[in-house]
C-alpha cells in the first residue's frame, strides 16, 4: 500500500506529449471542443472518440493483432493525463478504453477480441459498466439481476443503474448471479456477462444528474436472451474480477484532474491579484496534484507488471476524490473578493459545472466510505 | 551511493537504533551519556559522514540518498541530529573543506531568527552567510532552549566567536538552496515517524477493547487509519519525488527546489492530519508523556515548522506559479518524473 514504484517516461513518451497537445490546440483553435470540468464523464463526442482512434490514442497498450498498438502504459497514461487537462470531451470512449477492452482482452473469447477491440481503438465502439442496482449500491454483492443457462445460452433478468453512457453505448459488461449465495458468503455465484446493448429486451432510460445532465441511465434487461459466449471469463468468478475491473476504474488520472481545467482558466486572473493568502492556495494544490500523479503513475507501473493492485488504487481515489473537492473550495476561495466583472468568460459557468459535480467525485466508482474500508481491511482491521 | 550500499547502511543503522536505550535518551533530550554512546556508535560506523566525499573518508553519497538513510532515526523517534550532521558534513564536502568529525545542525538561512535545531546536543553549527559557508564551534552558554521543544533546540545568545571552517559557498547553495536541502531532510523525518504513528496506532486501536469489542472494529476507527495510511503513503511518494530530484539535479539548477517544496509543503500537510487522527484514535492515553505516540507526533508538529512550514513552503511555489506571463499548473504537474 505504500510502495508505489517508479513510471519514467522516456524521450518518445515527451514526444507524445507535444503531439497531444499541438492536437488539442488544434482542435480547441478550429471550435472542435470548448473545455469542460468532469470531461470524462459529460463530454461525449464521438467524432472526438474516432480523431482520438484515428491516432492510435486509445487501446494503445493492447496487442496490434486486435488493433491495439503495443505501446507502454506511460504513453497511455500521457495521452489520457493531457485529454483531462485539456478538458477534452473524452466521455463516449473512455470506459471502454481504460477497463471494458482490457477486460475483454484478459478474459474474452478470441472472436470477441477479434471483432470489438479493433472498434473500441478505432473510437467506434463505447461501453457502460453494469454493476450498481436500485437495491445494491455499495453494497454490491446484494445485486438480484440473474443470468440462467438455457439450451441457447443465457437468459438475463434485472436491472442495472448508474451506468454512465449506456444511452450511447453498444455493450455493457453486466455482473449478475449464476448461482445461489452460500449462506453469508455473497461474492460466490456471481459472474460477468458481455452483453451487446441492441439484443431485444433490454430498455435503457436516462437519469439526469444534479446538473440537469442525462449523464447515467438505469438498463432493464427482461429475459434477454444471450448467446453462450456473453460470459466473461469463469462462472462464479464475477466478484473477482470484477475487483480487477475496478483497479483499472479507480487509479487513474481522471481521479483528481477533473477540476484543474476550471482552476486552470482562473489563474491568469488570480494571477493579477496574486497575494500571501491565493498564493499558498495555488502552491498547496500544484504539491498535491504532483505527488498524487506520482502514486497514479505507480499504479499504472503496477498494473503494467501484471499486478492488481487494489488496495493502491483505492488509495490514489480515495486522496484524489477529496482533493478534487479541495480545489473547488479552494478556487471558490481564491476568487472571493475579485471583482466579477474581471472574470474571463465561461469561467462562471466552468466553476459552476464543477461545483454541481463535487457529491459525485466521493460517490461513483466506490464511495469514500467503501475505499476507507477497503484499506483498513487490508491492514488487518477487518 | 550504491543502492547495495544504501541498503547495508539502513540495515547498520536500524541494528544500532533497535539496540540503543532510545526512550532513556529522548527522556534526557538526547544529551547524557547513553547519548554519547548512540552517537559515538553511528560514528565509529561512519554514518555521520555518509554524504562526505570519499576522499575525505565518507561514502561519498548523494545528499538524497543521506537523507533517506538517516530519516530512520525519525522512525524510533531517536533523539539524535543525524539527518542536520549528515547534511552539513555533505555540504562542507561539496564545498571542498574536510568536514570535522562532530555533531552539526544547520542554522536556517532565511530565518536567522530561528531556533537552532539540536542546539544542546551539537558541536558545531553551519552557518551561509554572505556566499560563505562557515562552520563554527557551538558554546553550550551561548544557547537558551525553547521551553518544551524536542531535541534540545534553542536559541544563540551570542553569535559563534570560534569558526572552525571557512570557505566560499558553490555558487549554486543560496539560502533558499541550503533551507530547502534542510527541508528536505524534515519531510523525510515526518515520512518516517508516520510509518510509526500508523503502526502504533494500528497496534493501539487492536489491543484496545471498548463496548465489548477493539476499537479496531469500529468504523470511526477504522477511517481514521485509512486517513493516517493515505497521508502516510503521500508522504513517501512526496519524499521519494524530491530525493530523486536531488539525485538527478544535485546542484539545484533545474526542478529539485520546487520538488522539495512540494515535499515539504505535502508531508507538513500530512503531518498535521495524521497526528489529529492518531490521537483521536488513542483517546487520553495518547495525550500522556509516558505513552509512545507522543515521542512521534511531539516531533512532527515541530519538524512541520522547521526550515520553512507547509503554509511557507507553498506560499513559494505558488508566488512562483502566478508570477509567471502566462500561469499555468499543469506544465508543472506533468514534469516527467
Amino acid at each position: 500500500m505504500f510502495q508505489f514504484p517508479r513510471l519514467e517516461f522516456g524521450a518518445d513518451a515527451d514526444a507524445l506529449r507535444e503531439e497531444v497537445r499541438a492536437f488539442l490546440a488544434a482542435e480547441r483553435a478550429s471550435g472542435g471542443f470548448v473545455p469542460a470540468a468532469d470531461c470524462w464523464v459529460s463530454a461525449a463526442d464521438p467524432e472526438f472518440s474516432r480523431k482520438m482512434g484515428a491516432r492510435g490514442w486509445l487501446g494503445m497498450v493492447w496487442p496490434k493483432q486486435y488493433g491495439g498498438h503495443n505501446r507502454p502504459v506511460a504513453h497511455r497514461f500521457v495521452v489520457t493525463e493531457e485529454m483531462l487537462a485539456a478538458g477534452a470531451p473524452v466521455a463516449a470512449h473512455w470506459i471502454a478504453d481504460r477497463q471494458t477492452g482490457s477486460h475483454i482482452l484478459h478474459y474474452g473469447t478470441q472472436e470477441q477480441r477479434r471483432t470489438i477491440l479493433p472498434r473500441i481503438a478505432a473510437g467506434e465502439c463505447f461501453t457502460a459498466i453494469g454493476m450498481s442496482e436500485p437495491q445494491a449500491g455499495s453494497d454490491l454483492a446484494a445485486i438480484q439481476t440473474a443470468a440462467t443457462r438455457t439450451d441457447t445460452g443465457w437468459t438475463l433478468s434485472g436491472r442495472k443503474i448508474w451506468s454512465t453512457g449506456a444511452h450511447y453505448s453498444h455493450y455493457m459488461i453486466v455482473l449478475a448471479r449464476t448461482s445461489p449465495a452460500e449462506g453469508r458468503n455473497r461474492q460466490v455465484g456471481l459472474s460477468q456477462f458481455l452483453v451487446d446493448l441492441s439484443l431485444p429486451g433490454i430498455d435503457i432510460s436516462g437519469i439526469e444528474d444534479l446538473g440537469g445532465t442525462p449523464h447515467f441511465n438505469e438498463t432493464l434487461f427482461d429475459n434477454v436472451k444471450l448467446p453462450p459466449e456473453a460470459l466473461l471469463g469463469v462462472e462464479g468468478d464475477g466478484w473477482a474480477q470484477c475487483m480487477g475491473e475496478l483497479a483499472l476504474e479507480r487509479s487513474g488520472p481522471e481521479r483528481f484532474l477533473t477540476s484543474l481545467v476550471a482552476l486552470e482558466k482562473a489563474l491568469p486572473l488570480i494571477a493579477r491579484h496574486a497575494d500571501e493568502r491565493r498564493a499558498g492556495e495555488v502552491g498547496s494544490i500544484l504539491a498535491n496534484l504532483r505527488v498524487l500523479r506520482r502514486m497514479s503513475l505507480g499504479v499504472a507501473q503496477m498494473l503494467e507488471q501484471g499486478e492488481s493492485p487494489a488496495t493502491s488504487a483505492a488509495v490514489v481515489k480515495e486522496m484524489g476524490n477529496r482533493l478534487e473537492n479541495d480545489i473547488v473550495l479552494k478556487l471558490r476561495a481564491m476568487l472571493a473578493g475579485i471583482p466579477k466583472g474581471e472574470w474571463p468568460e465561461g469561467l462562471d459557468s466552468l466553476l459552476r459545472e464543477a461545483v454541481l459535480h463535487l457529491p459525485s467525485n466521493t460517490l461513483r466508482g466506490g464511495t469514500t466510505e467503501i475505499l476507507r474500508g477497503i484499506i483498513a481491511r487490508e491492514m488487518g482491521m477487518r | 551511493m550504491e543502492r547495495g550500499t544504501l541498503t547495508l547502511v539502513t540495515e547498520g543503522l536500524e541494528r544500532i537504533l533497535t539496540d540503543a536505550p532510545l526512550e532513556a535518551i529522548d527522556e534526557h533530550a538526547g544529551i547524557g551519556r547513553d547519548a554519547e554512546l548512540l552517537w559515538a556508535s553511528l560514528a565509529e560506523n561512519g554514518y555521520p559522514r555518509l554524504c562526505v566525499s570519499e576522499e575525505n573518508g565518507g561514502f561519498g553519497g548523494a545528499l538524497g540518498d543521506g537523507v533517506e538513510a538517516a530519516s530512520l532515526t525519525a522512525r524510533h523517534a531517536a533523539s539524535v541530529p543525524l539527518v542536520d550532521t549528515v547534511l552539513a558534513a555533505g555540504l562542507l564536502s561539496a564545498a571542498g573543506c574536510e568536514a570535522p568529525e562532530m555533531r552539526l545542525g544547520i542554522a536556517d538561512p532565511i530565518d536567522t531568527g530561528a531556533a537552532l535545531p539540536h542546539a544542546s546536543q551539537l558541536d558545531g553549527v553551519l552557518i551561509l552567510t554572505g556566499g560563505r559557508l562557515q562552520c563554527a564551534k557551538l558554546q553550550r552558554a551561548h544557547i537558551t532552549l525553547i521551553d518544551k521543544a524536542e531535541d534540545g533546540a534553542g536559541r544563540l545568545t551570542a553569535a559563534p566567536s570560534e569558526i572552525l571552517i571557512e570557505a566560499e559557498a558553490p555558487e549554486w547553495l543560496t539560502p533558499q538552496a541550503l533551507r530547502a536541502i534542510a527541508a528536505l531532510g524534515r519531510a523525510a523525518q515526518m515520512a518516517a515517524a508516520m510509518q510509526s504513528v500508523l503502526n502504533l496506532t494500528l497496534t493501539y486501536t487492536q489491543e484496545r477493547e471498548q463496548f465489548g469489542r477493539p476499537l479496531a472494529k469500529f468504523q470511526a476507527i477504522q477511517h481514521h487509519l485509512s486517513d493516517i495510511a493515505c497521508e502516510t503513503a503521500a508522504s513517501i511518494a512526496a519524499v521519494e519525488l524530491a530525493g530523486d530530484a536531488l539525485r538527478a539535479d544535485p546542484t539545484m539548477g533545474g526542478g529539485a527546489l520546487e520538488e522539495i517544496a512540494i515535499a515539504k509543503t505535502r508531508c507538513g500537510e500530512a503531518a498535521s492530519k495524521v497526528s489529529a487522527a492518531a490521537h483521536q484514535a488513542h483517546g487520553a492515553m495518547g495525550f500522556t508523556r509516558e505513552y509512545a505516540l507522543g515521542r512521534f507526533t511531539r516531533r512532527l508538529w515541530q519538524w512541520q515548522d522547521e526550515f520553512g512550514s507547509e503554509t511557507e513552503w507553498a506560499a513559494y511555489l505558488g508566488r512562483s506559479v502566478l508570477s509567471e506571463a502566462a500561469p499555468s499548473l499543469w506544465p508543472r504537474i506533468s514534469q516527467p518524473i
